[in-house]
């Protein structure tokens, strides 16, 4: 931004700086450092408030400077504070407050009223586009009488111009200000958790529609500016450098002012934004909470049943069975997978589990099963070898009648069951055997030793030639 | 014929032969499918035929093709609308109290508390919930009726059985992906939002549903009337 200055422009360049000696000298004095400005500031809203008189004892300064050397954490060690008050005093009292000496009390001074209400009016300037657009009027029509002559329109320049621009100046940067400070709002809500986050957001987000509206009447308002650089460019004055020269820095001021405005709209548009985001952070981080809660609800109100232990592969478990709350249904999904295998899924996978019995074992009746089972082989191999004998004599004697060794077996082994195994193998492997010939003849072959048992006569012949 | 042509006309395209089988079996598996690598070809296909699939779907199966989320977030799956929920009841699978506290747990910490950005590795979950001054107790007691100080290792071994079986079925929605290379590595799929959507009316109401429990506690003293029958 081009800097304005109180000496006209074809002026400048030309000039050796040259600053009045009373004014170098004394500048940190009319230009307070920031501690001794805000006494100046405190006490002087403290009078307008009502809350001291216009004029004050000096105790009312000393307390001033505590409270401002507090707020600014700059507070004295012991035994400096008197002597640190008094100096403050003493700066104070070259341009910002005057004393009486007769009653010696003290008052602001007139130079430290003007600071003071600069200050305000620099700090706090209420936006007015409809007191602007009187103002840029003013400006016109004082403008329209002033193209007659180079000196008329440096008049113009030097005081209406000069005077009115500081106007213009103080009603954006009091726009920039209110922007400032909703972003330095927003900055706080991010940072920090307030209770009220939602009111504040909406607070901020008016303020901002608030400060585009003003912006855009200041923009309406600013739209005279087009008629004073019509008129400049119809005056007759162009020939003349000095003209040119504050020409352009009117329209120079103009363009500024048009860019800063620009500028205004553009960082609403990009904050604007942020809000929207804001808004969406905190419906989330509202949801969140929610979920949060859920979960805990869901697993302090939900309940379990235990059945017996299960023992998986490697490792054993409890079988569980959770109950969501009473409340909380439990959810479909969809799932028609069975449909298209024909099988039913989750069974293959979790097939039943299997009941076990438990089983009690009876001792003597495993003992007993066991001499069955080795007495059956014992009969078995028996049968296999009186069947190799059987088979040997029939090779020997070329015919041999089965009933002698039927009783043979009954003799030796006293088997009932065993001979008559023996007798149908004999007769199945024999009858099948081509080279041999079974004839069995409807006469009873006897034993005296077992009167009970009779058996037909049963010859075997080797038929082999 | 020709009506029936014109609104299943992706069946006759190229890619539905290469695509569509595994796609429907997928969807009628309960299945999500989404943007993501594994998926892409065929999230590719339902995303270019999503309307002509959904009529396919309604007009055929009386089931809805839903799609949510945007870009890289959107997902697809069947589910059945209060229009059809009593015609296709048969096919709907419930998904188990077991399943859904751990799919809201698991959501909570990846979603809230952000702990996992990337792959999430199973004894590292299954730590974080048993370690987690916030839960570990609820947890411990539905699990294994005891503190976390009192644990067996059957308990905790219930517990790990509990995580493990509960992101099978996970993975059996789509709902995470585990890593090909190393199965204890998950990546949690946009779609377990979809449990969030299912449980979205308890989540928003969930203030007053606090305070009716207490409400019920304080009156009953912590006891439920019993109700007669099922209230399916």
């Amino acid at each position: 931004m081009e800097q304005l200055s109180l000496i006209p422009p074809a002026l400048r360049t030309s000039r050796p700086l040259h600053f009045p000696k009373i004014l170098r000298e004394r500048y940190n004095l009319l230009v307070p450092r920031q501690e001794d400005g805000l006494i100046v500031l405190a006490i002087f809203q403290k009078v307008r408030a009502g809350i001291i008189e216009r004029s004050f004892p000096e105790r009312i300064i000393v307390d001033t400077i505590k409270q401002v050397l507090n707020e600014l954490g700059q507070g004295s060690q012991r035994g400096e504070e008197t002597q640190k008050y008094d100096e403050t005093i003493h700066r104070l009292l070259r341009h910002f407050i005057d004393k009486n000496i007769e009653d010696k009390s003290y008052q602001l001074s007139t130079y430290g009223e003007n600071f003071c209400d600069m200050l305000e009016r620099e700090v706090h300037t209420a936006i007015n586009p409809s007191q602007i657009q009187k103002t840029f009027n003013d400006l016109v029509m004082l403008l329209a009488l002033k193209l007659e002559s180079l000196e008329d329109f440096r008049h113009w320049y030097l005081t209406q111009f000069f005077k009115h621009k500081a106007d213009i100046s103080a009603q954006l940067r009091a726009l920039q200000a209110q922007i400032e400070d909703t972003v330095d709002q927003l900055n706080d809500l991010v940072k920090n958790e307030h209770d009220n986050f939602r009111e504040m957001l909406i607070g901020c987000e008016a303020l901002l529609d608030r400060i585009k509206e003003q912006a855009d009447k200041l923009s309406s308002a600013f739209s005279s500016k087009d008629d004073i650089k019509q008129l400049m460019d119809d005056a007759d004055l162009g020939v003349e450098f000095e003209f040119r020269e504050m020409k352009r820095d009117v329209r120079g001021y103009f363009k500024d002012i048009e860019g800063r405005l620009i500028n205004v709209s553009h960082t609403i548009d990009r904050i604007k934004p942020k809000v929207n985001k804001l808004y969406n952070d905190f419906e989330k981080r509202d949801y969140d909470r929610k979920i949060e809660s859920f979960l805990i609800y869901m697993l302090k109100n939900s309940s379990s049943k235990f059945f017996r232990t299960k023992k998986l592969k490697d490792r054993k478990v409890h079988e569980v069975e959770v109950f969501l709350p009473k409340n909380i249904r439990e959810k479909d999904l969809y799932s028609d997978r069975s449909r298209i295998t024909g099988i039913d899924y989750m069974q293959l996978l979790e097939p039943p589990p299997i009941t076990l019995q438990t089983l009690t074992w009876d001792q003597d009746d495993l003992s007993r099963q066991a001499d069955l089972r080795r007495q059956y082989l014992a009969r078995e191999k028996r049968i296999e070898d009186w069947f190799n004998i059987i088979t040997a004599d029939i090779e020997k004697k070329k015919e041999i009648n089965f009933s002698d060794y039927y009783y043979q077996i009954m003799y030796k082994d006293n088997d009932f069951e065993e001979a008559i195994k023996e007798a149908t193998l004999v007769l199945k492997e024999f009858t099948k055997n081509p080279n041999y010939e079974v004839t069995v003849s409807e006469e009873f072959n006897l034993d005296p030793k077992h009167p009970h048992i009779g058996i037909w006569k049963m010859q075997v012949k080797s038929i082999a030639s | 014929m020709e009506n029936a042509s014109k609104k299943y006309s992706f069946l006759e395209t190229d890619e539905a032969e290469a695509l569509f089988a595994e796609v429907d079996f997928m969807f009628k598996s309960g299945q999500h499918i989404q943007n993501y690598p594994h998926q892409v070809e065929m999230f590719n296909f339902v995303d270019k035929f999503e309307e002509e699939l959904r009529l396919y779907y309604r007009n055929l199966f009386k089931v809805n093709l839903s799609g949510k989320g945007s870009d890289y977030s959107r997902y697809f799956y069947l589910e059945m609308d209060e229009d059809t929920r009593g015609i296709v009841k048969t096919r709907a699978k419930k998904l188990t109290p077991e399943h859904t506290l751990l799919g809201i747990l698991l959501l909570k910490i990846h979603r809230i508390d952000k702990y996992f950005i990337n792959d999430i590795y199973v004894p590292d979950f299954i730590q974080l919930l048993k370690t987690n001054e916030e839960y570990k107790n609820f947890i411990y007691n539905l699990f294994a009726r005891r503190r976390e100080k009192e644990a067996t290792e059957i308990d905790e071994n219930t517990i790990d059985e509990w995580v493990r079986n509960s992101l099978k079925e996970f993975e059996r929605l789509g709902w995470i992906h585990f890593d090909p290379r190393n199965k204890e590595l998950f990546e949690i799929m946009p779609s377990i939002e979809r449990l969030f959507t299912m449980y979205s009316y308890e989540i928003h109401n969930i203030d007053r549903l606090i305070d009716e429990t207490n409400s019920i506690e304080e009156k009953t003293g912590g006891l439920y009337p019993v109700e007669e029958g099922d209230s399916e």
